[in-house]
């Protein structure tokens, strides 16, 4: 092919070539011809990086769908989490409103049976929520029913085996015998207001009652005892010629948030 | 002849556009295909002459857009391809995709060795910069890519002599 000389002396005259552009390349001789090429392989240098930029982009695409299948991952475990918290609020909550109901249910030695609501209902006239105790457990029509400390929200309205529906007091159709805590014990009727408040109606007009006076149950009506707290009085109506007057009650619980409740037998 | 060493030549300046295109480091750095292709180009040719003509342009190409120090490169593709020259001269077989593979893999080797080197002289003058921290990061890339560049063009080559294209019957 070659012989050695041959050889050599090509390596030698290369070897000073590359040292002769080297030279000239820091003593800036080179430097024309340098930019003369870069600018002439500039049209295609560009497309190319374009296209390496965009292989670059898929790689990156890459570690974005990883980084997208991790959030999705803990995205599900925060929902997970915030599942079993807000279960576990919930059982702290039941607790507490058990406690407060079972107080007051055996400081005044009342039956009862707990019960947790299991479905709602909203309707024109009525509102309704569904509870998982029926007949089974001695539960029946009339039974009123309680949440935290002696709270009434309403009247067991249908019963079936091993459910019933609980008519609430704020309901249009509900209607409770009452009294106002004060020397006279006031009494009237609870009417309910579109589901969202109660008035109480009959209050005789020669009574004095004030706002913010509680209003119980009478206990004149059946299965329901005296004591179940209804609501406050919030405000006073008194009309010239009327015999009765009336007042307006706000719910103290939140209706909307109850789950654990009390029937007392 | 010469049509020949005008495609050959093409394919080659190619391979240049697309290293220097390309980033430096990582999954797309290129720059050893050209050192395939010279040595390609050189057992196509089977003409040590022709492929040292490469090495040059292909080495002040390279400098011109490296980060490196001027001359590097170029300096040390030249002493990769004669130390490979010297070494396998008399025992490679240019029709072999498996010697030519070989071949591939000691200009890798005596490539980098030999830019390590260099790189660390210059940086002892002062003037040079540290590479050896990013050395060995896309050397396995440069391999499977080199492999991938070989068998490529050696397919082509294999191709044109099969359908007499440029070659002397």
């Amino acid at each position: 092919m070659y012989n050695e000389r041959s050889v050599w002396a090509k390596i030698v005259i290369f070897s000073v070539v590359i040292i002769l552009f080297i030279v000239l390349h820091y003593i800036n001789i080179l430097k024309p011809v340098e930019g003369l090429l870069t600018s002439a392989l500039k049209p295609l240098q560009v497309p190319l990086y374009r296209f390496s930029i965009y292989l670059s982009d898929s790689e990156t695409l890459y570690d974005k769908n990883e980084l997208i299948s991790e959030n999705n991952q803990l995205k599900q475990d925060v929902n997970d989490l915030v599942k079993k918290n807000s279960e576990l609020e919930t059982y702290i909550d039941e607790n507490e409103i058990l406690k407060q109901q079972i107080t007051f249910l055996e400081d005044n030695q009342l039956s009862y049976q707990t019960a947790k609501i299991i479905s709602k209902y909203s309707g024109s006239n009525k509102q309704i929520v569904v509870i998982n105790q029926g007949e089974n457990v001695g539960i029946k029509v009339g039974f009123p029913v309680i949440a935290g400390n002696g709270v009434l929200i309403g009247k067991i309205d249908e019963v079936s085996a091993n459910t019933a529906k609980v008519l609430l007091i704020t309901s249009n159709v509900s209607e409770i015998a009452a009294q106002i805590e004060n020397e006279l014990n006031t009494p009237g009727i609870i009417k309910g207001k579109h589901g969202l408040s109660m008035a109480m109606e009959l209050i005789p007009k020669q009574d004095e009652i004030t706002d913010k006076s509680i209003v119980i149950t009478s206990g004149i009506e059946n299965n329901i005892p005296k004591g179940l707290i209804i609501g406050q009085i919030e405000n006073i109506t008194e009309k010239p010629g009327d015999l009765f007057k009336e007042a307006d009650i706000i719910p103290l619980i939140d209706f909307s948030r109850l789950s654990v409740v009390s029937i007392v037998k | 002849m010469w049509r020949r060493n005008i495609l050959y030549l093409l394919i080659f300046i190619s391979l240049l556009i697309i290293q220097t295109s390309f980033g430096s480091v990582g999954l797309w750095a290129n720059k050893m295909n050209l050192v395939s292709a010279f040595v390609i180009a050189c057992m196509l040719y089977n003409s040590f002459t022709y492929g040292l003509v490469l090495t040059l342009i292909s080495g002040i190409y390279l400098d011109i857009y490296s980060g490196l120090n001027f001359g590097l490169i170029t300096t040390s593709l030249f002493l990769a391809v004669i130390t490979v020259y010297l070494l396998a001269k008399h025992t490679i077989s240019y029709n072999s995709i498996w010697s030519i593979l070989l071949l591939i893999i000691l200009v890798i080797v005596f490539y980098n060795f030999d830019l390590l080197i260099l790189s660390y002289i210059v940086k002892q003058f002062r003037f040079g910069i540290d590479i050896f921290h990013i050395y060995f990061i896309d050397i396995f890339w440069q391999c499977g890519l080199n492999v991938m560049a070989t068998v490529f063009v050696y397919s082509i080559r294999n191709y044109l002599k099969r359908h007499m294209i440029f070659y002397e019957k």
